[in-house]
């Protein structure tokens, strides 16, 4: 009972936290409360038993992305309240039919019928059994490393090309 | 015509004179010698770029260090003088070159392109006298406030007390017009352009913002420039209130992220006109104005001054207080030096060294107190002696200080020296080149730690220090690290004159037995009619000086510290120019600090070793 | 006996909250005024000595001091982020010691009490999530203070604390390859030594993981923003960076964050590398408890006690190491930091974790079982890697200054000149 109600809390202030974050003028503030959103879902993951991707998240989106947010947002002195992203009639008209179609999908999800329902179930307990044989650690790191090894290392090699391609970007023709 | 005075024996030998003289006779109408013997050329202020570059440039001249520039004024009506101290390294000759500029035409070359060193020192001129130096790139006031306009204090018609209107300062103080509240060069690091009839104009996205005047369109995204993602260059106000200035220095600083992009240093916060005020009092009692300057190492001032006024005075100290100087000197400089340790420890964040030399420190000025009864405000010296003879005692204390103080010297290298995040700080950062640093002016151990073996005590060696076997350390890469290893090294050096001279101290009278000069003890002074009449007018007149003027240097613990002093032989000088050290200094920072980060500014800051007090008097 | 279960354990673990939480705030202030002591015992000085015996009620009447002053805002400052930015900075260091076993485990009527606020499964990377949002109090405050100084010093230290995030997780790699398992009270258990279960290493990590404790704790200290790598406060750039604009109790709060985090990296490296609350040459206190709920060894409450002492003296001695380095070491400098941090320790720490795996696969391919001798191997690798390691971080080749001017390498500068 107390974990359904803490799920629930969690998952509230992360809708709340979300709306807010959108809401906001100061794209400071936007980011501290991007970084309450990852928390809460993290308290989400944490209440499905999946405690690794709960500690993953925090660590990599709650510490190390959002920080960078920040920190360019610190560094290059933007946190002038002064500029919306939204830009004219057209810029609302496209962010709202966004958000429409997006609210329809996700309304059919829990509305509609068993056909709309995600492909992949998983029994309630089978994380903690997983984890109870393997280490919390082995339930996520054995199928990443043996069935999907290829597919993990392709990423790894297409973020490096992101990384590169970045920094010559950057880089510009300054040197 | 003008006629050309015949050259005594001493000047007409000077090469430079000759020199000057076949060059510009009419010019170098008048020579004269200063008080200690070297020439005094007097050159036509019309003339005077010229001749100094043909000083600084001629090989066989090559004033390369000019010592310095300062103005004095001989008495309301008179024309104000210039004077061009110069020393050639090479050639290790001492000249001055002195201009009467006319009160009607208060205009000469500027030497800026000759000498950096110019730079501030013709501002500093040009705001206490008013004389206007053409070609000088920036002359704006430097001491007083930039916008001051009661007039120049140094002249004569200026009043002690100073010209100072409270209505007008309110109404600066309050005033919206930012020209009155913020520096020209400040204004310009934050984008205003400042036209020549003292209007300000903002700049582009600020005029946007309608705060300033002069309004400027709104500059429409799409003409945002392509670098709008570096960001706007952050303007940050380190001091006057900040640890690491080590005073009220004010350093503007324009940076990009973390790195200095220009620098623009503000000082006269602490500007109290003791050149003026010394005008005011007798030649003694200028002595304790002296020590207020260099607060950390007081007695080299009053050492300095006292030095000066008995060059005007033609007198001979006795031999004990010579040696008694030379150990007082000496511990000093140690004294100073002790303090640019600690604090450049701490500016790069060890602590603890800092607290490792103020326990010497203590025990320098115990010795400052049991002898002057005063720690840091010793006024130690007077006119053709000192204050007292050393108190019984204190030469065994003075040995014990120089017996275990290289312990704690050593220990501070050993944590520093080969210590990797020391040397990574320190090394190649400042770094200032043989060449720069003399045209800068730079003297003591910041000139030599750039590789130039240029110490006062060995150029012209006073108080017999040719008598005393110590070496001058010279540095090599003229950096950060240098500087350290130059000053730890000029202690050791210290204290083997301290103990050479202690060695060596005689006994006998410590004032010279004239008593037009010294006050005669008091039981003479009872019992004879003579001493009392000179302990009377002493006391009721003061030193009478001899007409004269001199520049005297010595070697203080941050550079050649020197005295412009004149004297029209009454009781109270004319002219009391302090040259110190640390005002050149600090000029040169701007240059140091260019394209270093934040926190090598505090490094480099401190490793000039500047304090406040010297350079805004 | 059987660990505590339903009602019980709830119980057990307020009390084990209330009590560690008091433990940890009086650690902190004994923290200071020891870390006060002890600089001025280096500075040949007396410390603090004037508020009761020896100076130890100093810390109260700081603390009554800070409580009384006036609260200050500057006008520029960003109120709600000013006021959360204290709180962000204290609120990590005292959680992450949740995960902490600091003593063995205590008997009581109603079962067996793991001396551990939260044995959560995941061990060691709860503590590298709480320890990367240590940043948003330095951030945070930097930002909202709404001055110059504040913000250079937010920047730096986020991006110093997200930097050295890397290595000091990285560092923590090799452990994992040896113990195969995050938990905390697992990996003290596997430093013990044990007749029954599983196999285990019979010695403290800090010698077959020599290398990867020194970088743990490098990464530690610039994790805790103490020097040498204390450049978001620098006193004497940045005035104390982030905190400038903060007073009284808001100031306070900061500083009782920086030594719970000072403690909490110690007892970290304790439990890590130290044996954790293991008492050495002495295998009584060894006792374990395994996932199924099997006791090894005999618990009891002087034992609970013993180990409680041995682990306190283990983390006050390391807090020692750190007021140690602190009054001795001058600051780096931000872009030395930087580069020390991604040019250097990111790939020492990469290559580190590559020999010690490599080493472990050859040493289980010879066929050596889990033990001493595994670990003495292990121990001669890291003894030939610290050679190097030390003789690479030798002076001017890893820490430059300025890029201006060559200085001959070598060569002494200062150099007499006879006159």
């Amino acid at each position: 009972m107390i974990q359904d109600f803490l799920f629930q809390a969690f998952a509230a202030s992360a809708i709340l936290g979300a709306v807010i974050m959108v809401t906001r003028r100061n794209p400071v503030s936007a980011v501290i409360f991007l970084v309450g959103v990852f928390f809460a879902t993290s308290g989400m993951f944490l209440m499905l038993d999946a405690h690794y991707i709960a500690a993953i998240n925090v660590i990599l989106y709650g510490g190390a992305i959002m920080v960078l947010f920040l920190f360019v947002l610190m560094l290059l002195n933007l946190g002038h309240a002064d500029w919306r992203d939204l830009r004219g009639p057209v810029g609302g008209l496209v962010g709202g039919s966004i958000s429409i179609a997006f609210l329809g999908v996700l309304t059919r999800l829990f509305v509609g019928g068993a056909d709309a329902r995600p492909v992949v179930e998983i029994a309630g307990g089978a994380l903690r059994e997983a984890a109870a044989e393997q280490g919390v650690v082995g339930v996520v790191a054995r199928p990443l490393f043996q069935e999907y090894v290829i597919v993990l290392e392709v990423t790894g090699v297409l973020l490096l090309v992101a990384i590169v391609g970045t920094i010559l970007l950057a880089r510009g023709e300054r040197t | 015509m003008v006629r050309v005075a015949p050259l005594d024996g001493k000047a007409a030998s000077h090469p430079s004179v000759r020199a000057l003289r076949e060059r510009f006779s009419e010019g170098a109408r008048r020579v004269e010698s200063d008080a200690l013997g070297y020439p005094v050329v007097w050159i036509d202020p019309r003339i005077n770029g010229e001749a100094l570059r043909f000083l600084r440039e001629a090989p066989d001249q090559a004033y390369d260090l000019l010592a310095d520039l300062m103005g004095a004024h001989a008495g309301i009506g008179a024309p104000i003088q210039v004077w061009y101290q110069l020393w050639s390294m090479a050639h290790g000759r001492q000249l001055r070159i002195a201009c009467e500029v006319p009160m009607h035409d208060l205009e000469l070359d500027s030497v800026t392109d000759l000498w950096l060193a110019a730079d501030w020192l013709e501002r500093e001129v040009w705001d206490m006298y008013g004389v206007s130096f053409r070609g000088h790139p920036d002359l704006r006031r430097i001491l007083m406030p930039e916008n001051y306009e009661e007039g120049f204090p140094l002249r004569k018609d200026f009043p002690l007390r100073g010209r100072f209107s409270r209505s007008a300062q309110v109404s600066r103080a309050l005033s919206r017009d930012l020209i009155d509240i913020y520096a020209v060069d400040e204004l310009e690091m934050a984008g205003y352009a400042v036209t020549d009839d003292g209007g300000v104009r903002a700049p582009p996205e600020r005029a946007a913002e309608g705060g300033a005047p002069g309004g400027i369109r709104d500059v429409s995204p799409d003409e945002q420039p392509e670098d709008a993602l570096e960001g706007e260059p952050i303007l940050i106000n380190m001091g006057p209130q900040h640890p690491a200035t080590h005073g009220v220095l004010r350093l503007v600083l324009q940076l990009d992220g973390e790195r200095v992009v220009r620098c623009s240093p503000h000082i006269g916060y602490l500007h109290t006109g003791f050149e003026k005020t010394c005008e005011f009092r007798e030649w003694n009692q200028c002595v304790p104005y002296t020590d207020r300057m260099d607060y950390l190492a007081p007695m080299l001032y009053n050492i300095g001054y006292a030095g000066a006024v008995e060059a005007l005075l033609d007198v001979e100290i006795t031999e004990r207080c010579r040696v008694v100087r030379v150990i007082l000197g000496e511990l000093n400089r140690i004294l100073g030096h002790l303090l640019w340790l600690g604090t450049t420890a701490i500016d790069i964040g060890a602590f603890s060294v800092f607290l490792y030399t103020f326990q010497e420190r203590e025990r320098i000025y115990n010795l400052h107190e049991a002898y002057t009864g005063g720690r840091i405000t010793t006024s130690v010296t007077r006119v053709g002696g000192m204050m007292a003879d050393l108190p019984v005692g204190w030469t065994a204390a003075a040995r014990d200080f120089a017996a275990t103080f290289p312990e704690t010297l050593d220990e501070v290298e050993r944590l520093l020296s080969r210590n990797a995040i020391w040397q990574g700080r320190t090394m190649d950062i400042g770094v200032l080149s043989a060449d720069r640093a003399v045209s800068y002016g730079v003297t003591g151990p910041t000139l030599r730690a750039s590789g130039v073996a240029y110490d006062v005590r060995k150029a012209r060696p006073y108080l017999g220090y040719e008598e005393y076997d110590f070496d001058v350390p010279v540095g090599t890469a003229g950096d950060v690290y240098d500087r350290y290893l130059v000053r730890v090294e000029e202690m050791r050096q210290s204290v083997r004159i301290i103990e050479q001279a202690l060695e060596r101290l005689p006994g006998g009278p410590i004032n010279i037995d004239d008593y037009r000069i010294v006050l005669p003890p008091k039981g003479e002074a009872m019992g004879s009619i003579d001493t009392m009449i000179s302990h009377f007018k002493l006391v009721m007149e003061g030193v009478r000086v001899p007409a004269g003027e001199t520049w005297y240097s010595i070697e203080s613990s941050k550079g050649e510290l020197g005295f412009g002093i004149v004297s029209d032989g009454g009781t109270k000088p004319v002219r009391c120019r302090f040259r110190g050290p640390s005002f050149i200094n600090i000029a040169s920072l701007p240059e140091l600090v260019r394209g270093e980060l934040v926190a090598d500014v505090v490094a480099i800051n401190a490793s000039l070793d500047v304090v406040l007090g010297e350079i805004d008097r | 006996m059987n660990p505590v279960a339903g009602g019980a354990f709830a119980l057990a673990t307020v009390g084990k909250v209330v009590l560690f939480f008091t433990v940890l705030m009086l650690a902190v202030m004994l923290a200071t005024i020891f870390e006060r002591k002890v600089c001025g015992f280096m500075q040949d000085r007396s410390g603090p000595n004037r508020v009761g015996p020896w100076g130890l009620l100093q810390v109260i009447a700081d603390g009554i001091k800070n409580l009384l002053k006036e609260e200050t805002m500057p006008e520029q400052a960003v109120r709600p982020f000013f006021l959360l930015a204290p709180v962000l900075a204290i609120l990590p260091a005292t959680i992450l010691f949740a995960v902490i076993p600091f003593a063995s485990p205590l008997p009581t009527p109603w079962g067996l009490v793991e001396m551990i606020v939260a044995d959560v499964p995941i061990g060691f990377l709860y503590v590298l999530a709480i320890g990367s949002i240590g940043v948003y109090g330095v951030a945070m405050g930097g930002w909202a203070s709404g001055s110059k100084y504040s913000l250079l010093g937010g920047l730096r230290g986020s991006a110093q604390m997200v930097s050295y995030e890397v290595a000091l997780a990285l560092s923590l790699v090799p452990l994992i390859l040896l113990t195969g398992d995050v938990r905390a009270p697992e990996i003290v258990s596997m430093q013990q030594t044990f007749t029954a279960g599983p196999a285990t290493y019979a010695t403290w990590f800090v010698f077959p993981l020599l290398v990867g404790l020194f970088f743990f704790f490098v990464s530690g200290l610039a994790e805790t923003n103490r020097l040498p790598f204390d450049l978001p406060e620098a006193e004497a750039e940045l005035i104390t960076g982030y905190h400038t604009e903060y007073s009284a109790m808001k100031f306070s709060m900061f500083m009782i964050g920086e030594f719970a985090h000072v403690i909490t990296v110690a007892a970290l490296v304790t439990v890590f590398f130290l044996g954790g609350w293991d008492i050495p040459f002495w295998q009584g206190d060894n006792i374990r408890v395994l996932s199924d709920g099997t006791v090894i060894g005999e618990p009891t409450w002087w034992k609970t006690l013993l180990t409680l002492g041995a682990f306190g003296l283990k983390t006050s001695l390391l807090v020692l190491v750190f007021v140690w380095i602190r009054w001795t070491l001058p600051r780096f400098r931000y872009d030395q930091l930087m580069d020390l941090g991604w040019k250097f320790m990111l790939e020492a720490v990469t290559v580190y974790i590559l020999v010690i795996a490599f080493v472990i696969l050859g040493i289980e391919a010879v066929g050596i079982p889990a033990g001493g001798w595994y670990a003495f191997v292990l121990f001669l690798v890291n003894l030939a890697l610290a050679g190097a390691l030390f003789f690479a971080m030798d002076r001017g080749t890893l820490i430059r200054g300025g890029a201006k001017g060559a200085r001959s390498a070598g060569g002494d500068a200062a150099q007499g000149q006879g006159g």
